[in-house]
């Protein structure tokens, strides 16, 4: 394991090559109930994505 | 201004995932007055891709009950709720394209992200470095 990857599990920080392959094929509903790919959520824009506890 | 009238304001929107049904998703919407995007990800396949806690201690632990208290002091009640009750969550922001320009993960039930530093990512200088 590279320093830097040492440095990365330390800081619990993640670089986007780690999440790359973690994100492959997930996918979240919409409230009409269709499927998005995740990555599409920012794949052309800027985002804050919350990701909620729970509704409610 | 509040964070959601500044990030409108610059354009950037705030997407929401729960963990909750759609349904729930609905009365969250209704019950805040949200007006971002929200998707629902009830098999947390996107929490775990996030590498976000999970777990009993991380919602019942010292931490999050002392948070709780704090929050109670201020006037909040918790009501039902509806999502997997021991996920926690986060806030990043992303993109355009394979960029995670802030992460903060919730260790704990109350651990919130720093508003301030989200908004500085943001709406600062927008070549920051990954934080």
């Amino acid at each position: 394991m590279s320093p830097l990857s040492c440095r990365v599990r330390r800081s619990g920080k993640m670089t986007y090559d780690e999440l790359k392959p973690r994100i492959s094929g997930v996918k979240v509903e919409t409230l009409k109930e269709d499927m998005v790919e995740l990555e599409s959520l920012w794949a052309l824009r800027r985002i804050v994505l919350a990701f909620l506890r729970h509704f409610g | 201004m509040d964070i959601k009238g500044r990030l409108n304001e610059a354009g950037i929107p705030m997407v929401a995932i729960g963990s909750g049904s759609p349904e729930g998703a609905g009365h969250f919407i209704k019950k805040l007055d949200f007006t971002g995007e929200l998707y629902v990800n009830q098999d947390l396949s996107a929490y775990r891709a996030f590498k976000l806690e999970r777990g009993f201690w991380k919602t019942l632990g010292p931490s999050a009950l002392l948070r709780g208290i704090e929050v109670m002091r201020k006037g909040f009640r918790q009501g039902r709720t509806d999502g997997d009750r021991w996920q926690q969550g986060g806030v990043f922001v992303m993109g355009p394209g394979d960029k995670i320009l802030f992460q903060h993960r919730n260790r704990f039930a109350g651990d919130h992200a720093d508003l301030d530093a989200v908004l500085k990512v943001v709406l600062g200088d927008r070549t920051a470095p990954q934080v």
